[in-house]
């Protein structure tokens, strides 16, 4: 036992104690009563005779005892431990916050609550001299170190669930000294501990339904029609049913029941050609699913179905038939000199033409004509090879290109604008195509319908689309899970769906902000705003029932080793055992 | 009177007398056998006849044979010089009956047979000294003052026999019968009080009060013993094993008493003030040789 390893501020107090538990000793003994004798002078006779042994030796023996007692009694409370002498007195705890432990166990906390129970219960049963480092799996600790008892149950109340779906034990802290090293975690994303630590398992088997995909999109070949997929993963081992609620801001909702077995993934494809736009929201209702985060997913549909066009143009009929084949193209033609920014459209396709200024609304310039808003030309060039297509550009998504082939074109210079990105190079660093990602959109293409074969290619009217599509409709939605966000916007404010601002930091050209639960979140720059659409959308974190650690027992802990409970007990049974000698001792006479 | 004692006790203790084992030195006429010749009805010697003695007591016969005057010498019957004692002090007023009541009780019982049978009744209230004392009475009539005498006796003060006999017999005092009624707790012992009496060659009876409480103190556990007439204290364990030592103490404190009177033939009774009274004054003290 290892009692002087207690700190001086403990020594003190364990010698509070026992002088205390030999002065509550005293007291305890009654008052004596005064009684009026004839004389005292017999008693004295008698008393000097009868004393056996001294007072002083009596005192000193009672002095012992109620000692003992009260060394035994601080001793059974401070337990200052059995290992002492042979370790460092430092013990490593990880308690494991990943986004699993948010489950519900059958006492209807989630998992981390019971994991941090079960490490304070830990803590609190090491030597009151024992430094413990807590770690966490999600580095929410920045630098972990070792503390003492009191400050490290703090910190693992202080604890909260992380969003990495990896969560990792920190490799130094397995080289770190320490006489004992835990953890506490569900074993489903952590996995199995490493083998210098000891497991203390708060996994439990829990039911759990969650929307592992959610998406929405325009139906191809029909742009007026728009669907919802929605995944659902049955992470449970029992079949369940359920309900999947599809709900728009307008009122509009679509509610699908499905039946899904066990470990199984379900899809469902939702029409919300119906819905106004704007946020959507889908809901898993089901009865008692044990991990909530994965039950809801947001997405965002653009509000803009039909685009009204205008073609400022010299009657091309082929571009005038082109463009009002578009499904969602509400077309108006006006020639070249009754341009003028005030017309009431979404976009303006400039064929052969440029104005002056920059419009108000995003614009398709078809080989126009060198403006001051538009990069500086490098001049006319003659059958021009493309040499590479930015074909991961919305604009030029689903586009084949083998085949184009141009006559002559007019091509810009490279341009260091950030907001720019260039669609087509043809030779010698030249660009056929821009894609300007401005305040106000504008694409140009550097060569006409006349000058080349591209409206006779297959790819020409999903050009007009994609191009149609990109200028008028909303920019496309980021997508991101819970946990720390970052939105390549500069500068910009974040706002939930509920309106209420959410605090961010912008660095370098981005703005980060911590997206605690699954929701839309606008971000709104110097551009057009962002939706931030953030998913638990992520199959290996609903499966939280894939535990690599067996079931824990209420009692939980098992793996801990023997903690000195007994040996508490003990020295308590020890204290009332000398506590009744002193009282046999006292009525005997032997004590004072 | 009725008080101390009933009337069918007294009626009783009309038929009794003190006795003293030596002859009195009485200077009244009395019933009691003293030193000096004189008139008596018990012969004790002859001498000649001088001139001036009492004619009546010539031996006619003896003149008539020897033709010489001798005359015939009779004991004189004389009082008894009674001093009865009577311990006053704090330590009388414990009890339940007091120890002091107990001794008012047995003093007013020997007053009463010494008056009825004329001899001189002293009666001496002490306690560290003498508090109060009645001169001597005869006869009686006197009783009532006697019995006044112990009514206004109050426990108070400590003990101190020596003192009290010192006191006492300081002044000149006829050799008589000493009755002590006391609880003898006196710190400086009861031998060097009894020691000053013996000094005066008086005869001594101790009536030894004792109260249930000094003989059986009925407390246990942890007390603090306080002394009534000095008010010293003292802690003290009461375990049966130191209650039994106490017994035995006290036992030997008592035997000692007994044994220094009897050793100086002197009559001692212990009176326990639970016992019968009555039985105490007719046969006890009938028993130690006090009362014929």
């Amino acid at each position: 036992m290892n009692a002087f390893a207690l700190s001086p501020l403990a020594v003190a107090a364990a010698l509070a104690a026992i002088v205390l538990a030999v002065v509550l000793l005293y007291l305890l003994q009654p008052p004596a009563r005064r009684r009026f004798v004839s004389s005292s002078l017999i008693w004295e006779r008698v008393l000097e005779a009868s004393r056996r042994v001294s007072d002083r030796w009596r005192w000193w023996l009672s002095l012992v005892i109620a000692g003992a007692i009260g060394v035994c009694v601080v001793l059974a409370v401070v337990r200052p431990g059995l290992n002492g002498s042979e370790g460092s007195g430092k013990a490593i705890i990880v308690v494991d916050n990943a986004p699993t432990m948010a489950t519900r166990t059958a006492s209807g906390v989630p998992r981390l609550r019971v994991a941090q129970d079960r490490a304070v219960d830990l803590i609190q049963s090491f030597t009151s001299a024992m430094q413990v480092m807590v770690v966490d799996t999600q580095r929410q600790i920045a630098t972990p170190s070792f503390e003492s008892r009191i400050d490290a149950v703090e910190t693992v109340e202080d604890l909260q669930l992380g969003r990495e779906y990896l969560p990792i034990v920190p490799s130094a802290v397995a080289s770190v000294a320490a006489e004992g090293r835990y953890v506490v975690t569900d074993g489903v994303l952590l996995g199995a501990p490493p083998a210098e630590f000891t497991s203390i398992s708060v996994f439990e088997p829990a039911a759990n339904l969650g929307i592992t995909a959610f998406d929405l999109q325009n139906v191809p070949g029909s742009p007026a029609q728009r669907e919802a997929f929605v995944e659902v993963f049955n992470a449970g081992n029992t079949d369940r049913t359920a309900e999947i609620v599809v709900s728009g801001t307008g009122g509009q909702e679509v509610t699908r029941e499905i039946s899904i077995e066990a470990n199984a993934v379900l899809t469902e494809t939702i029409d919300t050609s119906m819905f106004n736009g704007g946020p959507v929201r889908a809901a898993l209702t089901s009865t008692d699913d044990a991990f909530a985060d994965d039950d809801v997913a947001y997405g965002y549909l653009s509000s803009r179905r039909a685009v009204r066009v205008t073609l400022v143009s010299n009657s091309d009929r082929f571009l005038v038939k082109s463009l009002s084949s578009q499904p969602r193209v509400r077309l108006n033609v006006v020639p070249p000199h009754r341009y003028t920014d005030e017309f009431d459209t979404d976009i303006y396709v400039f064929d052969r033409f440029a104005p002056k200024s920059a419009p108000s609304v995003p614009s398709l310039l078809i080989g126009p004509q060198p403006a001051s808003w538009l990069p500086p030309s490098a001049g006319n060039v003659v059958l021009p090879e493309v040499t590479s297509a930015n074909v991961r550009h919305p604009v030029l998504q689903n586009i084949s290109l083998r085949d184009l082939h141009i006559e002559q074109g007019n091509v810009s210079k490279p341009s260091a604008d950030r907001e720019s990105t260039v669609l087509l190079h043809a030779d010698g660093d030249k660009i056929l195509a821009i894609a300007h990602d401005g305040a106000t959109r504008w694409v140009l293409l550097g060569f006409n319908s006349d000058d080349s074969n591209f409206g006779l290619l297959p790819g020409f009217p999903v050009f007009l689309g994609n191009a149609i599509k990109w200028l008028a409709d909303d920019p496309g939605i980021v997508r991101a899970t819970p946990g720390r966000v970052t939105v390549p916007v500069e500068s910009a404010r974040v706002f939930a769906v509920n309106g209420s601002e959410l605090p961010a930091m912008a660095l370098d050209g981005e703005v980060h902000f911590d997206a605690a639960t699954p929701g839309l979140y606008t971000v709104i720059g110097k551009d057009r705003p962002v939706r931030v659409a953030v998913n638990l959308l992520d199959r290996r974190i609903s499966a939280v029932n894939r535990s690599a650690l067996a079931p824990s027992t209420p009692a939980g802990g098992a793996n801990v080793d023997e903690l000195p409970i007994a040996l508490s007990a003990l020295l308590l049974i020890i204290a009332l055992v000398l506590l009744c000698i002193e009282w046999i001792a006292y009525h005997r006479r032997i004590t004072l | 009177m009725s008080e101390i004692l009933s009337e069918e006790f007294l009626r009783q203790l009309e038929h009794l007398a003190l006795v003293t084992r030596r002859p009195v030195a009485g200077h009244l006429r009395g019933h009691h056998r003293s030193r000096r010749t004189g008139v008596g009805m018990i012969f004790t010697d002859y001498r000649p006849y001088s001139p001036g003695d009492d004619t009546r007591n010539l031996d006619w016969g003896t003149y008539m044979r020897l033709d010489r005057l001798i005359l015939r010498l009779f004991e004189e019957e004389a009082d008894l010089p009674i001093y009865i004692f009577l311990d006053t002090s704090k330590s009388m007023g414990v009890g339940e009956p007091g120890k002091l009541e107990f001794a008012r009780r047995f003093a007013a019982a020997l007053a009463y047979v010494s008056l009825i049978n004329h001899d001189r009744v002293s009666m001496v209230a002490f306690a560290d000294g003498v508090l109060s004392e009645m001169p001597a009475r005869r006869g009686k009539n006197q009783m009532w003052r006697t019995l006044h005498f112990l009514e206004r006796l109050n426990p108070d003060g400590e003990t101190s026999l020596q003192n009290a006999f010192r006191t006492f017999f300081g002044a000149r005092r006829t050799r008589g019968l000493v009755i002590i009624a006391s609880d003898f707790l006196d710190r400086a012992g009861f031998e060097p009080a009894f020691q000053v009496i013996r000094q005066f060659g008086h005869e001594v009876f101790a009536a030894h009060v004792v109260s249930p409480e000094d003989r059986e103190p009925p407390f246990g556990d942890d007390v603090i013993l306080v002394d009534t007439e000095d008010g010293t204290s003292v802690k003290a364990h009461l375990t049966p094993e130191l209650l039994e030592t106490y017994r035995t103490g006290f036992a030997q404190y008592c035997a000692g008493i007994e044994s220094f009177c009897r050793s100086h033939g002197w009559g001692y009774l212990r009176a326990d003030t639970d016992s019968n009274f009555e039985h105490l004054m007719l046969r006890a003290l009938r028993h130690e040789g006090l009362l014929r």
